[in-house]
C-alpha cells in the first residue's frame, strides 16, 4: 500500500496481527482502571437512556457533557463520550420493538419486525436478539477497526460525488424487498421521502424550497418528528380504532432467544457486522443506511421473505447487529482522517481538541494511548450494554402487561417529549401531529412508511451526490459508470432490481396478490 | 368512484403541483443543475406512476376500508385534538401542567376511566416526567406558569 505509507507511519503499516492484539489487550487494560470504568459505565448507561428516549440523542448529552471536559481525566472523559454513542445504539431497539416507536433513527427498520414480534408475546427474544446481536456486531467491529481503520480510511477517500450518488441508488434498490405490497406503491413512498427531504434551503445554493415562508420548514423536516408521526402515533390510533381492544397477546413466549431464534439469527448476524462494519466506514454514510441495507439482504435471500415484517426475527438480529457494527466503524473517518461527518463525531471532535488531541492520520501514532484506550473500552462497555440490557428484558416485558389505555397516554407523552426536545420547537410537534394522521392514512390504504422513510434519509445525500457529479463532469451521465466504484455499485443496483424477476420469487408473488385484488 | 382512483388522482395532482414549484424554483442546466432539479425528477417520477396507477384502477375492487363507527372515529380526533392542544399551549402553560391535562384528558375522554384515577395517575405521569425530564436529564422543557415553583 504505497498511499498508505505515505499517510501513516512505516511502523504503522507494517504492523503484525499479533502486535495489533497486543495493542488492543494494552489498551483493554488501561480502560479498565477504576477511574475508567465508572466514567465507562456513566456512559453506556446514559447512553442507553437517551437511546430508549425517542428524540433524545447522543449528540444532545454529549453536548451537555462538554463543560465536564475541563475536569475530568481526559481518557476517562473520552470513554464516556464514546459510550454515549455506542449505547444510544443498544437503547434505540426498545421502543421500536415494544411500542414501535423508534428510539433512535438507526432502529427505525426493527419497527417492522420487532413490533410485530411484540404483539405476538415475542418481545423478549426480540429484545434479546437486539441486544446479542449489537454486542457481537460492535465487539467485532472493534476488532475490525484495529485492524483495518488505516486501509479503510484509504478506500473511503477514493469515494466522490459519482461514487456516492451510485451507492445511494444501489441503498433504493433495496425498496425492493422492503416492500410487503405491491412495488409502485413502495416506490411512491421512497419518492415522496425523497421531496420531503428537499424541504428547507438548498445544500449547495441556499435556496428556500417548499417552505411556504414557514420558519421551521427552512431547516426543513426532521427525521425524528416524521418516524415518530409515522410509526408511534399512527400505531395508537389504528389501536385505538380497533375494536378488539387487546394490543398485545398477554402471553408471554420467552424471555430470551430460543434455540430456534438463535439458528435463525446467527448468519444475520454476521452478514450484518460485515455490512454495517463496511457501510459505517463509509465517510458520510448514516448508520441508518446500514440498517436498511441488512435489511434488505435479509429478505433477499430468506427462504421465507414473505415472514417479514410480520415478526422475522432474522428482520431484527441483521439491522439492530448492522447498527452497531456501523456505529463502531463510523470513527474511522474521524479518528484516521480526521473527519468529523455528523453531528456526535464533531462533538467528540471538539472534546478530543479540548485535550489537544488532534484526530488525523498522526493521531494512531502520535496518541497511542489514546486510541488503543478508546478501542478497549469499547471492548468492555459492549459488555456492560449486554450485562445491563438482558435484565432490563423482564422490565420491559412487564412494560406492555399494562392496559393500553395506561400505555397509549404514555407512547404519546414519550413522543412528544422527543420531538420537542429535538429543537425545542412546538413545530416539530405539530409536524408529529401531521404525519401521525398521514401514517394513519397510509396504513388505511396499505402504503408502508418504512420506504418514505428510506426516501427521507436517502434523498438528500443522493441529490447532492448527483448535483456535484453532474457539475463535475459538466453535464455527463458517463461519470456514473466511467468510475470502476461507482459502476460496481450501479452494477449492482441493477442485479438487485433484476434478480427478483430472474428468480420469479417476487414477481410470483405480485402476480398472486394482483389476482388476489381482482 | 373507486377509492383507489381517488388516491391515484390525488397522488397525480401533488405530483403536478410539485413537479410546476419545482420548475419555478429553476431547474439549471445539466452542467450545473439547479434546487429545482432533483424534486422535479422526483415529482416527475410520483407524477408517472400515479397515472399508471390511474389507468390501472379501472375495474378493481377497493381493497380497503376507512373505519366507520362514530365513536372509533371520536377517539381519534380526540387523540389529535388533545395534542394539538399540547402543543398550542406548552410553552405558555409549561411542561408538568400541560402533560398532567393531557393525561387526565386521555383516561377520562377517551379511556372512559373514573375521575379519580384519570386524575391520580394524570398528576403521578406530570410529576415523574417532570423529574426525569425536567431535573435529572435537563431536557430543556418549558416551564411555564409553574416557572417559580419549580
Amino acid at each position: 500500500m504505497p498511499n498508505c505509507r505515505a499517510v501513516f507511519s512505516s511502523r504503522f503499516c507494517e504492523r503484525q496481527p499479533l502486535e495489533t492484539l497486543n495493542f488492543l489487550f494494552q489498551g483493554t487494560l488501561a480502560a479498565a482502571a477504576p477511574v475508567n470504568l465508572l466514567y465507562g459505565f456513566a456512559g453506556v448507561l446514559l447512553g442507553t437512556l437517551v437511546g430508549v428516549l425517542p428524540g433524545l440523542g447522543p449528540a444532545g448529552a454529549i453536548a451537555l457533557l462538554l463543560p465536564l471536559a475541563l475536569h475530568a481525566p481526559p481518557l476517562a472523559y473520552l470513554i464516556m463520550l464514546f459510550g454515549i454513542t455506542y449505547g444510544a445504539q443498544y437503547g434505540g431497539s426498545t421502543t421500536s420493538i415494544l411500542v414501535n416507536i423508534p428510539g433512535e433513527a438507526s432502529s427505525v427498520i426493527t419497527c417492522l419486525d420487532g413490533y410485530a414480534m411484540a404483539r405476538q408475546g415475542r418481545a423478549g427474544p426480540a429484545l434479546g436478539i437486539a441486544a446479542f446481536g449489537s454486542f457481537i456486531g460492535g465487539t467485532l467491529a472493534i476488532f475490525g477497526l484495529a485492524f483495518l481503520a488505516p486501509a479503510l480510511a484509504e478506500l473511503g477517500l477514493h469515494f466522490g460525488p459519482p461514487e456516492y450518488a451510485a451507492l445511494m441508488l444501489f441503498g433504493l434498490t433495496a425498496l425492493v424487498y422492503l416492500a410487503h405490497g405491491p412495488m409502485d406503491k413502495a416506490l411512491l413512498m421512497a419518492l415522496f421521502g425523497s421531496l420531503l427531504a428537499s424541504v428547507g434551503l438548498d445544500p449547495l445554493t441556499g435556496t428556500p424550497r417548499f417552505t411556504f415562508g414557514i420558519l421551521i420548514l427552512r431547516d426543513g423536516v426532521g427525521l425524528t418528528p416524521v418516524v415518530i408521526g409515522l410509526f408511534g402515533v399512527s400505531e395508537v390510533l389504528l389501536n385505538l380504532e380497533a375494536k378488539t381492544g387487546e394490543v398485545f397477546q398477554n402471553k408471554v413466549r420467552g424471555l430470551l432467544p430460543t434455540l430456534q431464534d438463535w439458528k435463525d439469527s446467527a448468519a444475520p448476524i454476521a452478514r450484518g457486522t460485515l455490512l454495517g462494519f463496511f457501510i459505517g466506514a463509509i465517510p458520510g454514510l448514516n448508520v441508518v443506511i446500514a440498517t436498511f441495507a441488512s435489511y434488505a439482504i435479509e429478505k433477499k435471500i430468506s427462504k421465507h421473505p414473505e415472514k417479514f415484517g410480520t415478526g422475522a426475527i432474522e428482520g431484527v438480529a441483521g439491522p439492530e447487529t448492522a447498527n452497531n457494527a456501523a456505529s463502531c466503524s463510523g470513527w474511522i473517518p474521524l479518528l484516521s482522517l480526521g473527519l468529523p461527518t455528523g453531528s456526535v463525531t464533531s462533538l467528540i471532535f471538539g472534546a478530543l481538541m479540548i485535550h489537544g488531541l488532534a484526530p488525523g492520520p498522526l493521531f494512531i501514532k502520535n496518541s497511542p494511548e489514546v486510541f488503543w484506550g478508546l478501542l478497549g473500552s469499547m471492548v468492555i462497555g459492549n459488555a456492560m450494554l449486554l450485562i445491563l440490557n438482558l435484565p432490563l428484558i423482564g422490565l420491559w416485558i412487564r412494560v406492555l402487561r399494562l392496559p393500553y389505555f395506561f400505555l397509549f397516554p404514555l407512547i404519546i407523552l414519550f413522543g412528544i417529549i422527543g420531538t420537542y426536545t429535538v429543537s425545542g420547537n412546538v413545530g416539530e410537534v405539530v409536524i408529529t401531529i401531521i404525519f401521525g394522521l398521514v401514517g394513519f392514512l397510509m396504513k388505511k390504504f396499505a402504503y408502508e412508511p418504512a420506504p418514505m422513510v428510506l426516501g427521507l434519509v436517502i434523498g438528500p445525500l443522493l441529490e447532492t451526490a448527483i448535483r456535484r457529479s453532474l457539475i463535475m463532469s459538466r453535464g455527463s451521465f458517463a461519470v456514473f459508470v466511467n468510475r470502476p466504484i461507482a459502476a460496481a455499485f450501479m452494477i449492482l443496483a441493477l442485479f438487485m432490481l433484476l434478480s427478483p424477476l430472474l428468480t420469479r420469487r417476487r414477481l410470483g408473488q405480485e402476480i398472486i396478490e394482483k389476482l388476489e385484488e381482482n | 368512484m373507486k377509492k383507489e382512483l381517488v388516491i391515484s388522482t390525488i397522488w397525480l395532482l401533488l405530483a403536478l403541483y410539485l413537479s410546476v414549484a419545482a420548475y419555478q424554483l429553476s431547474l439549471g442546466s445539466f452542467g450545473r443543475p439547479g434546487p429545482g432539479f432533483f424534486p422535479f425528477g422526483a415529482a416527475l417520477a410520483i407524477g408517472v406512476i400515479a397515472l399508471f396507477r390511474l389507468l390501472g384502477a379501472h375495474g378493481k375492487k377497493p381493497a380497503t376500508t376507512l373505519a366507520t363507527s362514530g365513536s372509533e372515529w371520536r377517539k381519534i380526533v380526540c387523540v389529535i385534538v388533545g395534542m394539538a392542544v399540547y402543543a398550542f399551549l406548552l410553552e405558555s402553560l409549561g411542561f408538568a401542567v400541560c402533560t398532567f391535562f393531557l393525561m387526565a384528558f386521555y383516561l377520562k375522554i377517551i379511556a372512559l376511566q373514573r375521575w379519580q384515577l384519570s386524575l391520580g395517575f394524570a398528576f403521578a405521569v406530570a410529576l415523574l416526567a417532570h423529574i426525569f425530564f425536567d431535573r435529572l436529564l435537563n431536557a430543556q422543557l418549558p416551564r411555564g406558569i409553574l416557572e417559580s415553583l419549580l
